[in-house]
């Protein structure tokens, strides 16, 4: 299959591999660098889920995937890292709620860093001291992420927002659940989770779509395998938040603040419609260009950077904003007051105009190297849609009416969650 | 490299690749520093960019750049030798995807220069409400400077080691003198850059388009008398080295070991870096973090400004000691050249791989360029690279061995960290 972004002429070409592996590419012949994202569907929400031959339920320590991430990067012989540079290329893997995911960047070894990459994701190999002495390693990560105010300010609106589903969890798990994980549970997570039919190669830039065809030939099964079908089980989660306030106090300068309002969640094309939708329409409220947003720095409630955004995954789906104030609560009653005067005055034109150019101008450079090609094949895969090149056509759709629309069903004074962290 | 002076003491770079879909102006001012101007110069990247003449009040600037597809004009200040540099950003996407044919170019072109040359003045100072709220988020960003510990950690060994020096200031400057700043204050301090800061000007551009002759007629308003920024300004070595240690409550400590060095060539330097602390498998990585466990991070840094190289990693309290310990064998491995001879030849492909990455973007080319022109060296990335790949074992260790230790800084966690 063939895409096309009428605006810029990029083409992304999909090819499913025999092996099951969907393969992405997008050539940009200009740079002098390639990008590779191998991907799995496998995330920190994942723990619990059942198999189609098994009636059981599996449930698994919170922070496995991260821990799987850190762990396949270790050979029978070698670390990958090592590997990679060896041959100057530039390796790292993330995990998200809903996704791992293992890239490098290179300027010359591009085939033969692939290689490392196919290679090292797909044959896992954990010994118990290897996991063992992973564990310190992750549990200093954790100790840094429980000092980083952002952070901890996420984890707790979350925590506020949802009642049961795993979004709840730090991906990186607590030091209780790190300290469960065994070489075995690696084992069957990645038994589970890392088939090729889960996943997706994504390649841009300095590279051939024949060449990568050709090394996935080589290294990967010539048949796709029978696969291991998994259903993610998420409890069940009330419409409503779970907490109006939660607040913890750390060692910051200032109150800092994150306000979130849940709504329902959206799946594939859907999620992408909404999330664009949602950052519209939080942009109009308390932008840095909003009305709002000049009272409040005009009243002094608020201090210094005030950020906006649309998080969401499957079985979750909350907009924010954040930032520093001395009072967060008159910050949260402000903003509902101005979502109540817009939801009954209606959106303005002219400036509903003006954040769409502001958001096109931002789609339009969302693939101007491969790093970020690559990044929005990864994320068109994991959300389920074919195109990287969704979002400047479902923008230049988008009329005021649908942002009214928005607001009134995803803007609900009614709930949301203030999440404060105080200074000790 | 087709760089030109359009003025005196400014210094005009421009680069067309047509890869790029957005076009980049950037524009550092170099001047000293002192305890009085230190947050002066934090404040202007906040004050400047937040309004101008031509866009009063607080939003209408925010709205114009919304306008113009999401275009950013942002400022910052970096810290470099015993100076700083105002460092101002604008992009903007291409002429060619403007919806409705809309010269993007010359509208940005006329709002940065706006902003930056016809401020929005009251009474010979920044106008109000503007002034009041940008030198509020100064102070803001001074209370805050310890949210983020690991920086905090960087910024008090810093301070320690330069100590007496100007580059011991903290980023933002201490709170006193922010909070006497005026409006006038401010005005009179960014006059006085305008008229003798060096200024580095590069722009990165999809197709020719008449920036210079813009900039140049933009500039040519302004009387100009440069005078140097004192940009290299080597700290002093310490005859014992220091201890500091302090104490915050938090989750996981944090080390940082500064060492000091004289004559030692800047390439050399480079690579030792990054054989010690810089690429994906260096000796502190392999060492430290992987073979035993002591952090999830362990890096280094060096300035060839002030003559510093800092080890910096997060470690949990009771292994302070065996961290300390492992840093300083990785420092003594080096002295000893006993290191493996293939990290030579990753150091120099890692910093290939690094430059090459950075051009995809071209703010990572634009900084590139002001970034060599800062430190004197223009070679291109290709240059640099043969002259890594000449550099031996030898004068590694060599160059290992005119580290002189410094300080050693302990942020320690008040709280029981065992997690």
């Amino acid at each position: 299959m063939t895409l096309t972004d009428p605006l810029t002429g990029d083409t992304c070409r999909i090819i499913r591999h025999r092996s099951g592996l969907e393969i992405r590419v997008t050539e940009l012949p200009d740079f002098r660098t390639a990008s590779a994202q191998l991907v799995t569907k496998f995330g920190a929400q994942h723990i619990r889920y059942r198999t189609k031959d098994k009636p059981d339920i599996e449930k698994l320590p919170s922070g496995i995937a991260h821990y799987l991430e850190h762990k396949l990067f270790e050979n029978t012989d070698c670390n990958a890292s090592e590997l990679f540079a060896k041959l100057g290329a530039h390796d790292n893997a993330y995990t998200d709620y809903d996704r791992t995911v293992y890239y490098f960047q290179t300027a010359g070894a591009f085939p033969d860093a692939l290689r490392v990459l196919l290679d090292f994701v797909i044959h896992p190999f954990f010994s118990a001291e290897s996991v063992e002495r992973e564990r310190g390693i992750i549990l200093q990560e954790l100790q840094e992420a429980l000092d980083d105010p952002a952070d901890v300010l996420e984890m707790q609106l979350m925590n506020g927002l949802y009642h049961a589903h795993p979004v709840r969890n730090h991906v990186l798990g607590t030091a209780q659940s790190i300290r469960q994980i065994t070489p075995e549970l690696l084992y069957q997570c990645h038994r589970s989770f890392y088939q090729l039919g889960n996943m997706a190669l994504c390649c841009a830039g300095h590279v051939s779509e024949a060449e990568i065809l050709r090394i996935a030939d080589e290294l990967l099964p010539d048949h796709a395998e029978q696969p291991v079908q998994t259903e993610l089980l998420l409890p069940e989660e009330p419409e409503t938040v779970c907490a109006r306030h939660v607040q913890c106090s750390m060692d910051v300068g200032r109150t800092q603040f994150m306000i979130g309002f849940k709504s329902p969640p959206a799946d594939g094309p859907e999620r992408l419609r909404e999330s664009l939708l949602c950052l519209l329409v939080i942009e109009l409220l308390a932008g840095d260009s909003s009305p709002l947003y000049l009272r409040l720095l005009d009243r002094g409630l608020l201090h210094d950077t005030f950020a906006t955004d649309c998080l969401t995954g499957t079985g979750w789906f909350a907009v924010t904003a954040e930032g520093e104030s001395d009072d967060p609560e008159a910050v949260c009653a402000a903003l509902c007051d101005e979502i109540a005067r817009m939801k009954a005055e209606g959106i303005d034109e002219k400036r509903f105009d003006d954040c769409k150019k502001a958001a096109y101008g931002d789609a339009v450079l969302g693939m101007n190297s491969p790093e970020a090609a690559a990044d929005a094949m990864t994320d068109a895969f994991v959300l389920g849609i074919d195109t990287p090149f969704a979002r400047t056509a479902l923008l230049a759709a988008l009329t005021p009416a649908d942002a009214q629309d928005c607001l009134m069903r995803r803007f609900d004074p009614n709930n949301l969650t203030v999440s404060v962290i105080a200074p000790l | 490299m087709p760089e030109q002076m359009i003025g005196n003491g400014i210094r005009y770079t421009e680069i067309c690749d047509p890869k790029f879909r957005s076009c980049m102006l950037l524009l550092r001012f170099y001047m000293p520093r002192d305890a009085q101007t230190a947050p002066v110069h934090a404040l202007l990247t906040d004050q400047l960019t937040a309004s101008s003449a031509a866009y009063p009040g607080l939003s209408a600037l925010s709205r114009r750049l919304d306008a113009l597809y999401a275009a950013d004009f942002s400022g910052r200040l970096m810290l470099c030798g015993d100076a700083a540099a105002l460092s101002f950003s604008a992009s903007w996407l291409d002429d060619r995807f403007a919806l409705e044919q809309e010269d993007l170019t010359g509208e940005m072109l006329e709002l940065v220069t706006g902003c930056l040359l016809k401020p929005n003045l009251t009474d010979g100072g920044f106008s109000e409400p503007e002034f009041s709220l940008c030198r509020q988020n100064l102070l803001d960003d001074i209370d805050c400077e310890r949210n983020d510990k690991r920086l905090y950690a960087m910024q008090r060994a810093a301070a320690l080691s330069f100590e007496g020096e100007p580059a011991a200031l903290p980023p933002f400057g201490e709170r006193q003198y922010a909070e006497a700043i005026t409006p006038q204050q401010a005005y009179a301090v960014w006059t006085q850059i305008l008229r003798t800061a060096p200024i580095d000007i590069v722009c990165i551009l999809p197709s020719a388009k008449p920036v210079r002759a813009a900039l140049e007629a933009a500039f040519s308003q302004i009387p100009r008398s440069p005078v140097p920024a004192p940009l290299q300004a080597v700290s002093p070595l310490r005859e014992v080295p220091q201890r500091c240690e302090e104490r915050i409550s938090m989750n996981q400590s944090k080390l940082v070991m500064t060492y000091k060095f004289r004559g030692i060539a800047p390439d050399v330097l480079r690579m030792l870096n990054s054989i010690l602390g810089g690429i994906n498998n260096s000796l502190l990585f392999l060492n430290v973090r992987e073979a035993r466990s002591l952090c999830y991070y362990c890096l280094s840094s060096y300035s060839l400004l002030k003559g510093i190289l800092s080890i910096d990693c997060g470690v949990q309290s009771t292994d302070l000691p065996a961290a300390e310990a492992a840093v300083s064998e990785q420092i003594a491995l080096l002295r000893r050249g006993e290191f493996p001879e293939s990290m030579l030849r990753e150091a120099v492909l890692d910093y290939q791989g690094r430059a090459a990455v950075r051009e995809n973007t071209n703010s990572g080319t634009a900084g590139r360029i002001a970034d060599g022109q800062m430190l004197g060296d223009t070679r291109s990335p290709d240059e640099i690279a043969a002259a890594f790949s000449q550099i031996t074992r030898a004068q590694i260790a060599e160059a290992a061995r005119q580290l002189v230790p410094d300080t050693v800084y302990i942020l320690r966690a008040e709280e029981a960290d065992e997690p």
